[in-house]
């Protein structure tokens, strides 16, 4: 690890801790939802052995790591170009690809500890049992992070200011909020709304979240989730790679 | 004395947006064919209104921008080729003075240092532009002076050989401006080649020992501030404001008028007599022309302006 990278996945972190409004929907909002419909009788999903919130709770926390990179990174990509941070760091000899990977990096590993501590609440106040395994977890988490965050930079390139980059964020993002399998199984959507949601990655990281958390699932029981959300991610890093460049 | 930069017809344009093309003009050109060189050790300044091609030629020689053609040379590097060894080698202040607003003076100053694999010496960074006491402080808490102190004291982490500043105190209240001066001074008498751009003529006069005037993309004049006054030919401007229109031959009785600038209500004379302050009064009394604000005032860069444009300088 360089200095400079260093410093940078620094930068990031400390960024992310530091910003109270963006605490609220990092940690407070998807809490509030998680413990909101895990109280509310919303009644026995999938027959009698889980309950509802057992049901959320992998669904939350893809929820959470999406938003991250589509709604988090892409805005604080957009304020940063906006004020000429973007091009003060251009006037250094900065190595863009250091500083995209540490972007990347830094917020990945947010998106685990929002997992833990989503986790820790399902467990203290809703009887979630920690008897998964961690290893597929962070793979599955780290996975998807890096789709969206991904999506979040192309984003942010597309879009110069808040209002242009609010329209697409929303266009993206709720979609994959409500079609996502995060709520409710795609199957109960009707034929066409479960087509679409057959093809996005956020169904396939809450579908593997919850083999893992419901069924302590190993990474050789992911099959298709696994090898949709590695297509996804390579796809997207693909174009990333071929066109996002940082400009001021 | 030692060249160290050296811009050779430089040109820039841009593609203009559809709705803006009028009479088959495709493109705009911000710059237009300028040169200049840059001495080592002195205090260079483009001035120029907003518009003027400044900033562009500026981020050009940074690395920031290309041109569209012409050549650019810092210390002996082609700008194209050569771009991030110059960005090793030059310092940069933009003109906007954000950063991450919740980093602290001491954090962004590492981070700056490491992205030119350095370590920071933070405290004789901050002492020397006199915030040692706000290390800690996130940058949301400075003061606009604060921050552009602070801005001058990141673009040193490198000990650039070359230090630029894009209008360094366009907003700044006049103490804040004093300051920042006195700054560029200090750093420019450390050895340190400053190149700045302003639309303050004052600032050019103060700081600079050579000062280019730009307008419209070119380069008008270019020597030290003092040699561009003396060369103009009239010594004394007069102004007032009438809302009468007076033509040029109203002053014909007076030779020492030499010059006659009407931008209704205000008339601007230059005189190359003193004296003739009398009688363009005495003039003005007889024929029972009402005028105010009378205002008398001898050459400076703004009248170098003038006379290289045939426009009033507006900040």
């Amino acid at each position: 690890m360089t200095r400079s990278f260093n410093q940078l996945f620094l930068m990031n972190l400390r960024l992310v801790y530091r910003n109270r409004g963006g605490l609220f929907f990092t940690l407070v909002m998807p809490t509030i939802i998680f413990i909101a419909l895990s109280i509310l009788p919303i009644g026995r999903v999938l027959g009698e052995t889980i309950s509802y919130s057992d049901y959320l709770l992998p669904g939350i926390i893809a929820m959470t790591v999406m938003q991250g990179g589509i709604y988090g990174l892409a805005y604080w990509m957009v304020d940063m170009k906006s004020r000429g941070v973007i091009k003060r760091f251009l006037v250094t000899p900065i190595k863009q690809p250091e500083l995209i990977i540490s972007l990347l990096a830094s917020r990945a590993l947010v998106s685990v500890a929002q997992a833990v501590f989503l986790t820790l609440v399902a467990a203290t106040f809703f009887g979630f049992a920690l008897s998964f395994q961690l290893l597929p977890a962070v793979v599955i988490i780290l996975l998807g992070s890096g789709i969206f965050l991904m999506v979040g930079l192309l984003i942010s390139m597309i879009a110069d200011s808040y209002e242009a980059a609010a329209p697409i964020t929303a266009a993206i993002g709720l979609p994959l909020t409500f079609l996502g399998n995060i709520f409710f199984p795609v199957s109960s959507l009707p034929g066409f709304l479960e087509k679409v949601a057959n093809v996005l990655p956020i169904t396939y990281m809450a579908d593997a979240l919850r083999i893992i958390f419901l069924e302590s699932g190993s990474l050789m029981d992911l099959g298709k989730d696994l090898g949709v959300l590695l297509a996804w991610f390579v796809v997207i890093m693909v174009i990333v790679l071929w066109k996002f460049r940082l400009k001021d | 004395m030692n060249t160290v930069i050296v811009v050779k017809n430089l040109t820039r344009s841009y593609a203009l947006p559809k709705q803006d093309q009028k009479d088959g003009h495709k493109t705009f050109q911000a710059v237009k064919g300028t040169s200049f060189e840059v001495f080592e050790g002195e205090v260079f300044g483009i001035l120029g209104p907003n518009g003027a091609g400044k900033t562009t030629t500026l981020e050009i020689i940074e690395g920031l921008n290309k041109q569209t053609s012409g050549q650019v040379t810092v210390l002996g590097l082609d700008n194209i080729t050569h771009r991030d060894e110059i960005k090793k080698r030059i310092g940069v202040q933009l003109q906007s003075s954000e950063y991450m607003n919740l980093m602290t003076l001491e954090e962004l100053l590492k981070l700056f240092a490491s992205l030119y694999g350095l370590d920071a010496d933070v405290d004789e960074l901050l002492g020397f532009v006199n915030l040692q006491s706000k290390k800690y402080s996130l940058v949301k808490d400075l003061s606009g002076g604060q921050k552009q102190r602070f801005t001058l004291a990141s673009a040193l982490v490198n000990k650039p050989q070359i230090l630029f500043l894009d209008e360094p105190t366009t907003g700044l209240d006049p103490r804040a401006r004093r300051d920042v001066w006195e700054l560029v001074k200090k750093i420019n008498s450390q050895g340190t080649t400053v190149v700045l751009t302003t639309h303050y003529m004052e600032e050019a006069e103060y700081l600079c020992e050579r000062v280019a005037i730009m307008d419209n993309g070119t380069i008008l004049a270019i020597d030290a501030p003092k040699k561009l006054i003396d060369d103009l030919s009239h010594t004394t401007q007069i102004s007032f404001l009438t809302n009468d229109n007076l033509s040029e031959d109203f002053w014909k009785e007076i030779p020492a008028v030499e010059k006659v600038f009407n931008y209704h209500p205000k008339v601007v004379l230059e005189i190359t007599d003193l004296e003739a302050v009398g009688d363009v009064v005495r003039k003005l009394k007889s024929e029972k022309i009402h005028f105010s604000g009378l205002n008398l005032k001898t050459a400076s860069l703004e009248d170098v302006y003038l006379d290289l444009t045939g426009k009033i300088f507006e900040d």
